[in-house]
């Protein structure tokens, strides 16, 4: 029998994707004040430029919150399908994935390629750019060695089975 | 019934004050006139972009076992 691991994954990954753009949120853009998402087309330096930041960050709320219902859907579909192993590091390696590719993409193509923003703007920024972009690249290693050895157990037992 | 009335209470009463934020005071309407220029829609895209491509990775994903299973039937 071959299971469809990947509706797990994908789950999962989502799941990661959306609470990994809310912790980036809420640490970041708001208790912290870094990271603001027009940050470098608009600077926050007055209330209206603030507040116009404030804007863009809610909706980048949003579009986190549409990944984070739509990952929740995919689980529940996922929790009532016999055809998928329910195997916890699948799960938590696809969420240590998702937030990992989180990170990995929106800082390349934010950061990097369009230059929207940057994560602590003023000097040594291209630092805490680099850094953020390794953060994610080692949570999507984790994620990917938590996801195969999910797949390991799984075949093990697989192959165990009478 | 009596439950669900109160629940509707809160909430007005939460929306009301809400309202009391001055959503009409000038900086407000500066910021909404600001925000939602001719250049919304490209922002709107821009910052939806590596989502859009994060979807696109989690669709890919979610295929992972589809084959093997067709293979297996």
């Amino acid at each position: 029998m071959s299971g469809h691991r990947g509706a797990l994954i994908a789950a999962g990954t989502l799941l990661g994707i959306g609470l990994g753009g809310f912790l980036d949120g809420i640490l970041l853009h708001q208790i912290l004040q870094w990271h603001n998402m027009l940050s470098s087309v608009v600077p926050p330096i007055d209330v209206v430029s603030i507040k116009y930041n404030m804007v863009w960050d809610g909706l980048f709320h949003a579009f986190t919150w549409v990944m984070t219902v739509i990952g929740l859907g995919l689980l529940w579909r996922a929790s009532k399908s016999p055809e998928v192993e329910r195997s916890t590091r699948t799960f938590l390696g696809s969420l240590c994935l998702g937030w990992g590719l989180f990170n990995f993409v929106e800082g390349l193509i934010d950061h990097q390629l369009l230059g929207l923003h940057h994560v602590h703007p003023g000097e040594n920024q291209l630092g805490w750019d680099v850094g953020f972009l390794v953060f994610g690249a080692l949570l999507i290693l984790l994620g990917a060695m938590l996801i195969s050895s999910g797949v390991g157990l799984w075949w093990r037992r697989w192959a165990d089975a009478p | 019934m009596a439950a669900a009335l109160r629940w509707v209470c809160l909430f007005t009463l939460i929306a009301t004050s809400e309202a009391l934020a001055c959503p009409d005071c000038p900086t407000a309407q500066l910021v909404q006139t600001s925000v939602f220029d001719h250049r919304f829609a490209s922002h709107l895209f821009l910052i939806s972009l590596p989502l859009l491509v994060l979807g696109v990775i989690s669709g890919l994903l979610y295929r992972i076992g589809i084959d093997e299973r067709r293979g297996a039937r």
